[in-house]
Order: structure tokens, then C-alpha cells, then sequence
């Protein structure tokens, strides 16, 4: 960019584009919508196994399970850190609701254990669920994430009407439509994009 | 109808690109502000320095992985002055 004398709408011209250079720096990598969508219907199933099928004793808690994922989640951050050049508002915005989301389904997972009160707290999980997958899908104007928060969103309504071993499938279900699948959408898009800026 | 000035610190192509992408984001590293305004290192380096002289942008030098990383930040006052700069654009473009 050239050091010279700049006229009224030149220099609209250059505001107007480095917004919109900004705006385009949406990062998503998906990594953590797979791996958290995985990690609940792992857990879920392995749940409703234990619950339901007899002689299906598992020796440890498969929630558990989510000790590795947060490891995981911290490693691939890190990893993600140095590709992101940029914090943008939004990303602030999402770390917050991502955040806030982590610490209610702990507290509701943990109480809910603790009181024995599985069949309470699990469509409570679907509503937490859907909040900030529809936030983030609203935000971003990414369909998947929003249709996967309705799916949670009904699901905590059978959930919450019908209590029974079968709620801890519909919970993985719920995982599955919210983050499973967008997350390898996002994850094709995040993919695509990084080849076009490659030069692929 | 009276002209406001336009300040002479953002009315300059890089200094205006630099302010102008750092009030859309929290914070940005160099290499990132260079990338997006397409400019060398050396001449965004000068108009850096002016800019974090004017306390419109502050600057933060630190270590990532072994290399020096500087992260960008805008300032309340470059906010205020970038508000100014454009209020002032506004009045000469509707009165041209």
C-alpha cells in the first residue's frame, strides 16, 4: 500500500475493505464439534449398555471418558492457536458461550449424579445442548449446527416426557445431529478453504 | 457549513488500513496486518510506530513457540480518533 495523498472516498474505500477483510477471517476448524459429538455418543451409548443390557457391566464410568477429550480439546487448541493470525469479537463471544455451556452441563451432570437424578438431568442436557450450538449456528449463518440444536431442542421433549433406559440413546442422538454432523461439514468447508488459500 | 480537519496521523492509506482492521477485530498479529493490507514489513513497521506513538494502537511484543510474535490492539483513544476521522469524511462527503 502506497505512502500518497488520499481523496474522501479513497479513504471510505480502504475502511470498507479492511472491514470486510476482517470479517472474512471466520475460523472453524470443526475439531471440536467431532470431537465432542463423538466423545457424547460414546459415553451415552455406553450408558444406556450399562443401564439397559443385562450383563453389560462396564468396570469404569464412561463419562470418564471426558477427562481424555478435554486433554485432546486443550492439545488441539494449542495446535490451532498458531494457523489463527487474528481475534476477532465474535471469537470472544463464542469462547464466552462455549464456556458458560461447559460449566451448566458440569454442574448438571455432576448434581445429577450425585442426587440420582439421571432421568431429570438428561433432557436438561439436550436444552444446554442446543443453546450454544444454536448461537454459534445463528451467528455464523451455518444451517447444520442450527437444524442439529431443534433436533436437541425436541428430543428433551420426548426426553423429558418419556423417562426411560432408551433417554441416554436419545441423548447420543442429540449429540450426534448437533455436533457429529455439522462437524464434519465445517470441517470439509474448513478443509476446502485452507486448499484454495494453498493454491490446491 | 464548517470543515472538521482530518487527522493527519489516520489519513494516510497504511496508518487508515491498519486502524481500520484492527476496530473489526480484539487483536491481531503483524503478520496478519501485513498479509491483509498487502504491505512490506518494513513500511507497516514505520506507520506502526507512528500509530502506537499517537497511543491510537497498542503493541505487545512476546514469544510463540521460540519466535517473536507482536500483537496490535486498538486503543480507546485510536477508537475515539477513528470515529472523529470518519464523522469528519461524512461531513465533507455530503457538503461535496
Amino acid at each position: 500500500m502506497e505512502d500518497k495523498d488520499l481523496s474522501h472516498s479513497e479513504s471510505f474505500e480502504i475502511i470498507t475493505k479492511m472491514i470486510n477483510q476482517a470479517k472474512n477471517n471466520y475460523y472453524e476448524s470443526g475439531m471440536g464439534a467431532l470431537l465432542w459429538g463423538f466423545t457424547n455418543v460414546i459415553c451415552f451409548t455406553l450408558a444406556y449398555f450399562d443401564s439397559a443390557v443385562e450383563g453389560f457391566d462396564l468396570p469404569f464410568n464412561p463419562f470418564l471418558l471426558m477427562i481424555i477429550t478435554m486433554a485432546l480439546q486443550l492439545y488441539f487448541n494449542r495446535k490451532e492457536s498458531r494457523l489463527k493470525h487474528a481475534t476477532t469479537y465474535l471469537d470472544e463471544a463464542h469462547k464466552y458461550v462455549w464456556m458458560a455451556f461447559g460449566i451448566s452441563v458440569l454442574i448438571v451432570s455432576i448434581a445429577g449424579g450425585i442426587g440420582h437424578l439421571n432421568y431429570y438431568a438428561l433432557p436438561v442436557l439436550l436444552v444446554l445442548f442446543a443453546i450454544p450450538t444454536f448461537i454459534s449456528g445463528a451467528i455464523n449463518k451455518f444451517k447444520p449446527l442450527v437444524i442439529g440444536a431443534i433436533i436437541c431442542w425436541l428430543l428433551s421433549i420426548v426426553v423429558f416426557l418419556y423417562k426411560s433406559n432408551l433417554s441416554f440413546l436419545l441423548v447420543a442422538a442429540g449429540a450426534f445431529a448437533a455436533w457429529v454432523v455439522p462437524g464434519f461439514m465445517l470441517r470439509a468447508r474448513f478443509n476446502k478453504q485452507r486448499n484454495k488459500a494453498d493454491g490446491v | 457549513m464548517e470543515f472538521k480537519e482530518l487527522d493527519p496521523i489516520l489519513h494516510a492509506p497504511l496508518r487508515l488500513a491498519v486502524v481500520s482492521l484492527l476496530i473489526s477485530v480484539k487483536e491481531a498479529e503483524f503478520t496478519f496486518i501485513k498479509e491483509k493490507t498487502n504491505s512490506t514489513a518494513g513500511n507497516l513497521s514505520v506507520q506502526v510506530t507512528k500509530l502506537k506513538d499517537a497511543e491510537y494502537i497498542e503493541v505487545t511484543k512476546l514469544f510463540k513457540n521460540n519466535y517473536p510474535l507482536t500483537i496490535c490492539r486498538i486503543t480507546p483513544r485510536g477508537l475515539k480518533a477513528f470515529e472523529e476521522y470518519v464523522a469528519a469524511l461524512k461531513s465533507y462527503l455530503h457538503t461535496g
